[in-house]
């Protein structure tokens, strides 16, 4: 509870005796003259037995003195009280307290002393004079003379205090006048606040002191100082932003992605770069196709026979010769070894069918004029037909049923394989 | 002793005020109107409990607690500028009970008496509680009670609350 909360409990206190007592003002001011008279014949009183008890302590702090003596002795004698030593004592911190200990003890004169010794200004208690209506505390200067101790002068912290007084009294009139304005007036001196921060600010002139005013004067007028846009928090007083927990979520995953986009465009970029330098498809696997590449083929299908066939690499055509003969003939045995080998024989035979219409193909790209082979020593080359077409660059480029002009003539493309025309 | 509501003192005896008791005015005025802003709710209790003893008990608690607090900070309070901040606080509570309709127009005059004449004894009273009364001062307090010195009591009715 407040001071003004008890003073007010004390009021209302004041209000039941003041109930039974006469309304009239002047039976009042009777009743206040009559106990003030009471209440000042008991503090004189206890002023005047004070002033005797104080006057004791002197006495005996004299007979101590001289009784103890004024030096540190022994044979069972106390030391006596050296203000000296005491001063070179006592911490600076303590020194305060001393001083009134003295003065209690051994009187103004010694605590002045003491107070010298410290550097303090000494004080004393001048007897109130005739008008002075409270006791107050005099400075005592080097030459003894005493003066009161000139009060604060017009100086800002003046002007602060009368207007804040002001700005207090209009407060009290607004709540008692108008209570609904009671917020208003607050909202105003808020807004002082506020304005206040900003000309700090700007006579400053640095940019943190304009962010802290603009802090203020958002807190004073209610406003959010925090905004949330999209994934991230801007502070809107200080600038800045940052992410929220979702927008960190967001952007590890797309720093991810990219990265992941990076390494695979990386690499789709190195395979365009090779078909255009190469500028055909492939055969399948991720390089290209190559002579050797379908060689390879043939050598691997070719060796699959001689195994089934138990004959070696160059013997393959001759034994399979062979058994297509025999088994024309009528030999059983023939015609049943040889059905067991036929799907090797398929796989060699079209393997060296790829590779020759590969290499129709390659010999085709670097002419851009129609494939001519020369005719062989002893051949009689036929005559070719205009309607064939082109070999295209890429083997899928071959329509089915179309005539293209080989390197043996013009030959049908079945999807498959030529046929001579 | 000039300030913005007008002059406390309007005795034609009346001495300007030094520049030190001024400020000291303005100071001590200014704190204990501050005081009063910020309870202004308990204020508007007290009074509406009580107009005059609610006055008497807070004005004079406050102007004593600042008081105190002035000389403890080594800076004692002229007796003349006390008196002249008693008499601006007596008519600045006497403005704001008549605003909130506690005390009529034509109640005012003796309103204001009352007041003083009580804020002084409660003032003295506990001076005298507290041991800082001097015998000298019995008579001259009395005087002031009773209100037979011509002193701030004349001037408190012929410069009434604003």
């Amino acid at each position: 509870m407040s001071i003004f909360g008890y003073l007010a409990a004390g009021a209302a206190d004041g209000l039941g005796k003041a109930a039974v007592s006469a309304a009239d003002s002047q039976d009042k001011a009777t009743l206040q003259k009559e106990l003030l008279a009471e209440k000042q014949a008991g503090a004189l009183e206890l002023a005047t037995q004070r002033a005797q008890d104080r006057a004791d302590r002197e006495r005996e702090n004299i007979l101590l003195r001289a009784e103890l003596g004024g030096s540190k002795g022994a044979g069972g004698k106390a030391a006596g009280i050296n203000l000296f030593q005491l001063a070179v004592d006592t911490p600076p911190e303590k020194q305060g307290a001393l001083v009134e200990t003295v003065r209690g003890f051994a009187g103004e004169d010694a605590a002045n002393v003491l107070s010298r010794i410290f550097g303090k200004t000494p004080t004393e208690t001048a007897t109130p004079t005739t008008g002075d209506v409270t006791r107050y505390d005099r400075t005592v200067d080097e030459n003894g003379q005493s003066g009161a101790i000139a009060p604060a002068s017009a100086t800002r912290a003046v002007s602060v205090d009368m207007e804040k007084g002001r700005v207090g009294l209009q407060r009290l009139m607004t709540l008692v006048m108008d209570p609904a304005k009671y917020d208003d007036f607050a909202k105003g001196e808020a807004r002082t606040v506020g304005t206040d921060a900003v000309t700090r600010a700007v006579a400053t002139g640095k940019d943190g002191d304009m962010r802290q005013a603009g802090a203020v004067n958002m807190a004073l007028e209610g406003k959010d100082r925090f905004a949330v846009q999209g994934d991230s928090v801007v502070d809107k007083a200080l600038g800045g932003a940052s992410l929220t927990p979702l927008g960190n979520a967001k952007a590890a995953d797309e720093r991810s992605s990219a990265e992941k986009n990076s390494a695979a465009g990386k690499k789709y970029t190195a395979e365009a770069d090779d078909i255009a330098k190469n500028g055909r498809g492939r055969t399948g696997g991720d390089k290209p196709a190559t002579t050797a590449d379908m060689q390879r083929q043939v050598n691997a299908a070719r060796d699959e026979l001689a195994i089934e066939l138990n004959v070696k690499k160059d013997e393959v055509n001759a034994a399979v010769g062979s058994l297509q003969r025999r088994a024309d003939a009528g030999d059983k045995n023939a015609a049943k070894r040889l059905e067991a080998v036929r799907p090797f024989v398929t796989e060699y035979r079209g393997a060296l069918q790829r590779m020759q219409e590969f290499k129709r193909i390659e010999k085709t790209d670097d002419t851009d004029a129609p494939a001519t082979s020369p005719a062989a020593p002893g051949k009689a080359t036929a005559p070719k037909p205009a309607a064939a077409l082109p070999l295209p660059r890429e083997k899928a480029a071959l329509q089915s049923g179309k005539v293209y002009q080989t390197s043996r003539g013009p030959a049908k493309w079945n999807g498959t394989a030529f046929e001579a025309q | 002793m000039e300030q913005e509501s007008g002059l406390t003192n309007t005795s034609p005896d009346a001495k300007p005020a030094s520049a030190g008791q001024q400020a000291q005015f303005d100071l001590l005025l200014g704190r204990c109107r501050q005081v009063m802003g910020e309870a202004a709710e308990e204020w508007i209790a007290t009074l509406k409990a009580d107009p005059v003893q609610g006055a008497v008990t807070l004005g004079t608690t406050t102007l004593r607690q600042l008081v105190g607090m002035s000389e403890k900070a080594g800076q004692p309070v002229d007796p003349t500028v006390l008196i002249n901040v008693g008499v601006q606080l007596v008519k600045d509570v006497a403005a704001v009970a008549n605003a909130a309709g506690l005390v009529q127009d034509d109640e005012l005059p003796a309103y204001l008496k009352d007041v003083m004449q009580q804020s002084m004894a409660e003032y003295l009273r506990a001076d005298a509680e507290d041991g800082l009364l001097s015998p000298d001062d019995k008579q001259r307090a009395a005087k002031l009670v009773q209100g037979a010195e011509p002193g701030m009591l004349a001037q408190m009715q012929q410069g009434e609350a604003p």
